[in-house]
């Protein structure tokens, strides 16, 4: 009891602080968070032109799908999309991980608050627009049931997980190697594709998608834009699958990344004092 | 508290040249080369005890301190602080030792340091009540009642130095690692800082292990020192046996009356002493070099027989004393290498 109370405190303090510098460079904030609109943006643009000039569907996905899909990209890689690489990457190499090695918390806690500081301030932003967007041009309306919506919620909450964690498995690897953040992005430019961001994976041939079901891209983005589309209602058996096959991800990658913590604290070199 | 025996760090290095072909070329060929920071040093250090890490840059000090704070983990040797292994990181350990770096803030940066203070409250659970206590304590005698709301970025070195201190001291750390905290600050600034070290020693019976480029830190703080040099305790043992072992020599310094006969370095009176010798004459001032035990006959002399205004005795510099020490180590290394025929420390400096 004890325990939870010291860990409510810290997380506390920790939302506190991160809010508090996260307000101290907003603008900046803004500028990324529309920064990152952009890339939806054009690509619902793109297929929008696709879908008209093939007579006004392709793959299954009519334009007002299309809108409705790339906002939900929009949204869901806002909420679930995670950047501790950079934090990580840097501390270790500049040294500045050392501080916060001596503290007796791990930490991750100090990312995962960042992460959570971030993400709230995205949510009270995006939330209101598309209620306002929707109120305003009705074709991006979703039409969901209520079960649907709970299960994009909990593919969200564990989509972040598992991004914050890959993130965190990638930042880890600056303990060996400087080239950390250079892996991390050919591993963006894998999940820009394959996680549904760039199409919906019904448009990708049908062996991609088929082996893409099994691998930690497709439920960490285009899971929850289907279910926030509608458009697994009624497929409970692929929605189960998908939210399986994301949680077994995200269990096995936290056991890589306990077992890649103690290895890169031997190996860490406490660089620059 | 602290039991090192016969730690070292071992680290290897990337080492290429500088230039494009030589970029190209560790692509293929990846060099590297040992490089020994720690190299089988062995000491105690016991509670309350206030102990001086001297040593040129690259000796090993800073590394030691990382090893006995768990930030690395050594190659081999024993090490145990406070009953803790420190590499094990546990969090029980983490919550009585503090490491102060001069050159590394610990403070968050775009925030006052009162947040920082806060920060600390929650992650080492400080009850409030002790929280309050030791933050006024050390906010009154580091006095900064002016500069905790002030964002950290804004703050001069001097008063970020002292915000650092205090924010490593809030959890009341029975052990404290201090590593150049003057470092960069001016004389009045480093002698507040030195006081408050003291103070601190005194009211929680603190074990605190300090390095720092200025002698007179460690010889006003420390009654011992350990002396380190590429890896290797070259001195362990009491500031003023390290100055009659390594300097058994004082400066004897005579300032003649005006008038007299200038001085000739080799013809003066002193030429007959015995054990003395001639390190500097410019003009009616000469400084000569007497062993201890001579002083006192020679003052005798001095007195009687010249025309002097004044005199002054004094020891030799810690900086002298230590480069004394350093000097001797190194030609007993290259005795060693000749005799051996091979390099007796492989290592480079760390």
């Amino acid at each position: 009891m004890r325990a939870l109370h010291w860990l409510w405190k810290k997380y506390s303090i920790l939302f506190t602080t991160e809010w508090a510098m996260m307000l101290a460079y907003r603008a900046e904030s803004i500028i990324w968070m529309i920064g990152a609109l952009v890339q939806p943006f054009v690509s619902m643009a793109i297929w929008l032109t696709i879908s008209i000039q093939a007579g006004g569907s392709i793959g299954g996905y009519n334009q007002n799908d299309f809108i409705v899909y790339f906002l939900g990209v929009m949204v869901v890689e806002r909420l679930t999309r995670a950047w501790n690489v950079w934090n990580l990457e840097n501390d270790i190499r500049e040294g500045t991980f050392t501080p916060k090695l001596l503290r007796p918390f791990n930490p991750v806690h100090w990312e995962i608050n960042q992460n959570l500081v971030y993400k709230f301030f995205y949510a009270v932003l995006l939330a209101p627009t598309w209620v306002l967007v929707a109120w305003i041009f009705p074709e991006t309306r979703i039409q969901v049931d209520l079960v649907s919506m709970g299960w994009f919620l909990i593919a969200i909450l564990i989509s972040s997980v598992l991004r914050f964690v890959i993130c965190h498995l990638f930042g880890m690897m600056s303990f060996w190697t400087s080239r950390a953040l250079s892996m991390y992005m050919v591993f963006e430019m894998l999940h820009f594709f394959l996680a549904g961001r760039i199409a919906p994976m019904s448009l990708f041939p049908a062996w991609l998608s088929e082996m893409n079901q099994w691998l930690p891209f497709y439920g960490s983005v285009g899971l929850p834009v289907d279910l926030i589309s509608g458009r697994l209602m009624g497929h409970t058996d692929l929605i189960i699958q998908g939210i399986l096959v994301l949680t077994a991800w995200t269990v096995a990658l936290i056991g890589l990344s306990v077992w890649q913590w103690r290895a890169g604290l031997k190996q860490y070199g406490a660089i620059g004092g | 508290m602290i039991d090192v025996k016969d730690l070292t760090k071992h680290y290897k290095v990337h080492v290429r040249e500088s230039g494009l072909r030589a970029a190209l070329k560790s692509l293929v060929n990846r060099k590297f080369r040992d490089v020994r920071a720690v190299d089988g040093i062995s000491f105690q250090i016991a509670e309350g005890e206030m102990v001086g890490f001297l040593g040129p840059n690259g000796a090993g000090k800073t590394t030691t301190m990382k090893l006995l704070t768990g930030l690395l983990h050594p190659t081999s040797g024993e090490l145990r602080v406070g009953g803790f292994v420190p590499f094990k990181q546990s969090n029980e350990f983490k919550r009585n030792i503090s490491l102060v770096m001069g050159q590394k803030s610990q403070l968050i940066w775009d925030l006052p340091a009162s947040e920082t203070f806060e920060v600390h409250r929650a992650i080492y659970e400080i009850d409030d009540r002790s929280f309050k206590k030791q933050r006024d304590g050390l906010v009154e005698l580091l006095q900064l009642q002016a500069v905790i709301d002030k964002p950290v970025r804004q703050l001069s070195l001097g008063e970020r130095m002292k915000c650092e201190l205090a924010a490593s001291l809030l959890h009341q750390p029975k052990l404290v690692f201090l590593d150049e905290p003057t470092i960069g600050l001016d004389v009045h600034m480093q002698e507040a800082v030195r006081q408050f070290i003291q103070a601190y020693n005194q009211e929680f019976k603190a074990t605190i292990l300090l390095t720092s480029h200025y002698m007179t830190d460690v010889s006003a703080l420390c009654e011992r020192v350990m002396v380190i040099n590429r890896g290797h305790l070259l001195y362990d043992g009491k500031i003023s046996e390290l100055i009659s072992r390594f300097a058994p020599n004082k400066r004897l310094t005579l300032q003649f009356a005006p008038g007299s006969a200038e001085m000739q370095a080799d013809d003066g009176p002193w030429s007959t002493w015995g054990d003395v010798r001639v390190v500097r004459v410019e003009g009616l001032v000469v400084e000569l070099e007497v062993s201890r035990e001579a002083m006192s006959d020679v003052v005798q002399r001095v007195l009687s027989q010249l025309p002097i205004q004044d005199f002054t005795v004094e020891d030799p510099s810690l900086e002298d004393v230590i480069g004394q020490a350093f000097n001797v180590e190194t030609s007993k290394r290259e005795d060693d290498f000749h005799f051996n025929g091979h390099g007796a420390d492989d290592g480079d400096d760390w």
